[in-house]
């Protein structure tokens, strides 16, 4: 890849443009695809983690808070591989077939640490968007703070149609999540360190 | 802890705003010492929060959800329907004989082309969201295909803002489809030697050539992007060997 070709792709990739991500898609996803079906995953999972790969990625690059040392496909892959690795450490399965990225100890270390830092995040956002469009609404504006008669004028609802609807749309959301299996690892792991 | 329900929600919620009295304020602290499950609600609804307050990840990642869901071979059908026409126009052409064929080609040909491929430059949900407000109505009648409003208004922005390279995308794609292709040259031709839109360029000016039949460049241009090998490589590629089709049916 030329230069000139990966800061156009690395531009496209922080201003989200879609031509952009999509070819990171058809170019990435298989590599991360193999890796992780190789390692007793499914190709569900390899969705899962490519698309929370590329937005703490994203989130990364955004917030100017990375300089990549590497391509960017490296930097996708190594996250990949990493949630990955931690989401088998978690079933207490182990990886089979490794594929370790070029890249410094010191970003591996600090990949893992970003990774244990999104991950719960990740499960919120992920379920969120799984809620129907009138849900994902009114939370919307519920979450930017605007008050119940605001929120049931912009819906054309009453006032107490919107407070008992975003009750059930945050308990549906709050019970898609609790069915996680990550959730339910993660929820595990902190019951038993305050047990410690 | 109770059942959840919608009191319990707004308990909680005023308790992380913090909105509850003293009074209020310090029973439910009480409750919160002695109930375990009662903390870790109010931990899940708090780390909700915060992970909504992340919109720009969330716009993000229905993004990556969108593509997806894609099909994945989207790129080719109108390539397949277009060999499909050449085998009825053929049949065509036998019955209606070879300068009728030749007139009909000449007509509608390059048209159908530059349709097949040429489409709008995609808004993305970055730009929609954009607060300047002379922006956001171009971009808000640019999404109902008001082309022609999208156009005047582009305009004023992109006089305000000359440095907003994607801007002149937006401007040319319109004046392509309000018939006004020399405007929308010289929009895509301003943004060749930039940095970020430079491909994006040449592939819209690739087009306008094609609108403005000037086959020469469309070639010389689909070459240097397929050379290029970057994200519309395939768009190139794609129209290359329509072009080619049409230029050198005998070949076919």
């Amino acid at each position: 890849m030329s230069t000139k070709k990966d800061t156009e792709i690395l531009q496209g990739f922080i201003t989200g443009d879609s031509r952009v991500l999509r070819e990171v898609y058809s170019r990435h996803f298989p590599e991360v695809k193999s890796y992780i079906v190789k390692n007793s995953g499914t190709e569900t999972d390899a969705k899962d983690i490519f698309q929370d790969a590329l937005v703490l990625t994203y989130q990364k690059l955004k917030s100017g808070s990375l300089s990549l040392e590497c391509s960017l496909a490296t930097y996708i892959f190594a996250v990949s591989r990493n949630m990955w690795m931690n989401s088998l450490r978690k079933r207490r399965k182990k990886i089979t077939i490794d594929q370790r990225p070029e890249i410094s100890a010191n970003l591996e270390k600090s990949i893992f640490t970003e990774i244990e830092l999104q991950e719960r995040k990740a499960i919120y956002q992920k379920y969120f968007l799984k809620l129907g469009s009138s849900c994902q609404e009114l939370l919307h504006y519920f979450f930017l703070g605007k008050k119940m008669e605001e929120i049931a004028s912009l819906m054309s609802y009453s006032a107490a149609y919107t407070r008992k609807k975003k009750f059930e749309c945050k308990q549906k959301l709050l019970e898609m999540i609790e069915e996680d299996p990550t959730f339910k690892e993660l929820r595990s792991e902190n019951l038993k360190s305050k047990a410690k | 802890m109770s059942k959840r329900n919608p009191e319990l929600f707004d308990l909680i919620e005023g308790y992380l705003n913090d909105r509850l009295n003293d009074t209020a304020k310090r029973e439910f602290e009480e409750r919160l010492a002695a109930d375990v499950d009662l903390r870790e609600e109010v931990e899940k609804h708090r780390e909700l929060h915060q992970a909504m307050l992340d919109e720009d990840a969330i716009r993000f990642r229905k993004k990556l959800i969108r593509i997806e869901n894609e099909e994945p071979n989207i790129q080719y059908p109108k390539e397949k329907r277009f060999v499909f026409n050449w085998r009825i126009a053929a049949v065509i052409a036998m019955v209606l004989g070879l300068g009728l064929f030749f007139a009909y080609l000449n007509t509608t040909s390059e048209k159908s082309l530059f349709e097949s491929h040429f489409s709008v430059y995609p808004l993305e949900d970055t730009v929609r969201g954009n607060q300047q407000e002379d922006l956001q109505s171009a971009f808000e009648t640019y999404g109902q295909e008001d082309f022609e409003t999208a156009a005047s208004r582009l305009e004023t922005v992109v006089d305000k803002m000359p440095d907003a390279h994607e801007l002149r995308l937006y401007l040319g794609s319109a004046y392509l489809k309000i018939g006004q292709p020399q405007k929308a040259l010289s929009e895509f031709e301003s943004l060749t030697n930039s940095t970020s839109y430079a491909e994006q360029a040449k592939w819209y000016k690739a087009l306008t050539y094609l609108k403005m039949k000037q086959n020469d460049k469309v070639i010389a241009l689909l070459d240097d992007i397929i050379a290029f090998d970057g994200i519309y490589k395939n768009d190139a590629m794609n129209l290359y060997e329509n072009l080619n089709k049409q230029l050198n049916p005998d070949d076919f």
